[in-house]
């Protein structure tokens, strides 16, 4: 399912925080790997083991003390804090730990906030976009909720709703089912596996094996250098979720397909 | 630019009592300021009212007390008849000219009296002050040469002898002597002083004289100049031909003063533009607090969507975007507070017009002012708090808790 063009080639990254101090934190080490498009990556680590910096270089929310990080062929480690909003704003899509939804917002709103920040998207096809975008996560009848009428497993799948709606090069994923009970975590791993299923490429922080275990490849950071990269059969979220004994709820419907 | 806005209104729809509280100092100066200035401008359309109903480019003549002169007969020099004519003739500039002396007499008709101030005059006063009649005839010069005993009266005094009886034609009594009425004159309505100016009886300065006072005498003596921009030329000629006619060596001082209108509308002016300014002045530092206040509340926000503002940067709103939306909301809340200002300031200004029965009146310019300063406020104060917010690192303030 992988074609071989590379979206993310990063090369002897290096990031140093407090490098003017007497004890700095070399927090990455010389890290260079390419990941291509249509990938599912799961990058692990302990707590200090620099996966949190990686994920913001890759993020675009920080740039490397030295090496490179080109992101479509483009080199971006040396761009400016504006041409970095601007990436943000068209080639990535971010999603969170604890969701991150503005609670004044209704789901609607809370996706459309990308698009606000590309002038050329008007408000039309702003909502347009935001509506397609939860149809595709399977909250069509959620859109007018704000995110406390939502459940965990639902606030998540604006975020990701959220994260989609600027059709970005890159889903950026950090422990999106960290906050979440197995059930939904499973729920929302099976959406980010079907996503990538349709195509997207995907970049998923955890510490948790169950949920690496579902990417199509590991990488494994150890003290800001990466110790492993191992390319896997991914194990098949929705196929784990139907395995769970039954609950009395009604969980939602995450293999239906409403997007083309 | 729509969303920006609707956005501001929706973050401050959220606390809608914080907001209302931060607003309030910007809506307290606003509504100071414009009441202010309102009733100011009110305030001194009534006094201009009154001060030009006396009559437009008048000038007033009377002696002066001069305490340093030697003599009594120096110290104060009562104004003659011949001051008035050496007036009349030595002074070119002037529209017109005319002696008053008045005295307090009983006036009766038939079986109504009432009481009054009869006032003697030449003809010329009315056109000096102004002064239309409602109907009748002036008297002229004839009967001021004949002393003739005629007279016009204000309005007050044909409600109080007359009713609905037609003055004119009638004789009334003034302190017994008999005078004929030829004219009613316009309503002038009360002075500043709460004078009712249509209680008065006009009469020829030579019939009062003769039959009320006894005496030649002059009061005041009104002088007229044809153009507001000449009372002075007029004032000069006046004190030249007095100087003149009473013979007085060029080492003494006038024995007369003058003053005009446009002095004493001035000094008037002066007096209503200074307090304005002053509580306007005041009322525009309690803008400022409330721009503090604004800033304050900004500050408090920015704190508290700390995450907001990190997850709005990680989805690529710039520097600028989150400067911008911080901003909005800062004059939003200032420019809405001016709004509310400019509603209760009108409202307080015109209740105070209509408790004093001043005229109405609104400055569009003071309401445009008070709304631009307060969204300036608004402006200025949010500054500092939009920048930090716009100076976050994106990766702290989404781990701000």
């Amino acid at each position: 399912m992988a074609d071989a063009t590379p979206v993310i080639a990063v090369t002897d990254l290096v990031k140093t925080y407090g490098a003017d101090t007497p004890n700095p934190v070399r927090a990455l080490r010389g890290v260079s790997f390419t990941i291509n498009a249509g990938e599912f990556v799961a990058v692990m680590g302990t707590s200090g083991s620099g996966k949190s910096t990686l994920m913001n270089i890759l993020g675009c929310l920080d740039r490397p003390s030295t090496g490179t990080y080109h992101l479509d062929n483009k080199d971006v480690s040396r761009e400016s804090r504006r041409s970095l909003a601007h990436l943000r704003s068209r080639a990535l899509g971010f999603v969170f730990q604890n969701f991150q939804l503005l609670p004044r917002l209704t789901a609607m709103e809370n996706v459309e906030l990308p698009l606000q920040y590309q002038s050329d998207v008007s408000t039309r096809e702003r909502r347009e976009r935001a509506s397609g975008s939860l149809m595709r996560v399977g909250l069509a009848d959620k859109l007018k909720r704000r995110p406390t009428e939502l459940s965990g497993g639902q606030q998540q799948r604006v975020a990701i709703a959220r994260a989609l709606v600027n059709a970005p090069r890159v889903l950026l994923a950090d422990e999106p089912t960290g906050n979440l009970d197995t059930r939904t975590g499973l729920e929302v791993l099976a959406l980010i596996q079907r996503l990538n299923q349709e195509g997207l490429t995907i970049v998923l922080v955890t510490h948790e094996n169950d949920v690496a275990a579902c990417a199509s490849r590991k990488l494994l950071l150890r003290d800001g250098k990466l110790a492993s990269d191992i390319h896997q059969k991914g194990n098949d979220a929705q196929a784990e979720l139907l395995a769970l004994p039954e609950e009395s709820d009604d969980a939602p419907e995450i293999s239906s397909r409403a997007s083309a | 630019m729509i969303t920006p806005f609707r956005m501001a209104f929706q973050a401050l729809a959220a606390n809608k009592l914080r907001s209302a509280l931060t607003m309030l100092g910007n809506i307290i100066g606003v509504m100071c300021v414009v009441a202010l200035v309102n009733i100011g401008i009110s305030g001194r359309e009534k006094i201009q009212g009154s001060l030009s109903s006396i009559g437009q480019n008048m000038i007033f003549v009377f002696p002066r007390f001069d305490a340093d002169a030697e003599t009594s007969s120096q110290r104060w020099r009562p104004l003659e008849l011949a001051d008035v004519r050496a007036i009349a003739e030595g002074c070119p500039s002037i529209a017109g000219v005319s002696p008053m002396t008045d005295v307090g007499a009983r006036v009766t008709f038939g079986n109504q009296h009432t009481g009054t101030q009869v006032s003697g005059v030449w003809p010329s006063y009315l056109a000096i002050r102004d002064w239309n009649l409602s109907s009748g005839v002036p008297f002229t010069e004839a009967d001021q040469n004949a002393g003739s005993k005629v007279c016009v009266l204000g309005q007050t005094v044909v409600n109080d002898l007359f009713g609905n009886l037609d003055p004119i034609g009638q004789t009334i009594r003034i302190n017994r002597q008999p005078f004929r009425v030829l004219g009613v004159l316009d309503q002038k309505g009360t002075f500043l002083t709460g004078q009712d100016q249509d209680k008065t009886i006009i009469a020829p300065i030579s019939a009062v004289h003769q039959r009320l006072t006894g005496g030649r005498g002059v009061k005041v003596i009104y002088v007229s100049a044809r153009e507001r921009d000449e009372i002075q030329k007029v004032k000069d000629e006046v004190r030249a031909a007095i100087r003149q006619s009473q013979k007085i060596p060029p080492d003494r001082r006038d024995s007369i003063e003058t003053q005009d209108l446009g002095s004493m509308a001035a000094i008037v002016d002066n007096v209503v533009i200074a307090a304005t300014a002053l509580l306007a002045a005041i009322a525009f530092i309690s803008l400022l607090v409330g721009g503090i206040g604004i800033m304050n509340i900004m500050l408090v926000s920015v704190t508290e969507r700390t995450r907001e503002i990190g997850l709005r940067m990680a989805v690529g709103a710039t520097d600028i975007d989150v400067m911008l939306q911080f901003l909005i909301e800062a004059l939003v809340l200032s420019a809405i507070g001016g709004v509310f200002g400019v509603v209760f300031g009108i409202g307080l200004s015109s209740s105070v017009a209509l408790l004093f029965g001043w005229p109405l009146t609104v400055s569009v310019l003071s309401l445009i002012v008070a709304v631009v300063f307060s969204a300036a406020v608004g402006i200025f104060f949010g500054l500092y708090p939009a920048w930090r917010a716009s100076q976050l690192d994106p990766i702290t303030a989404l781990r701000h808790e």
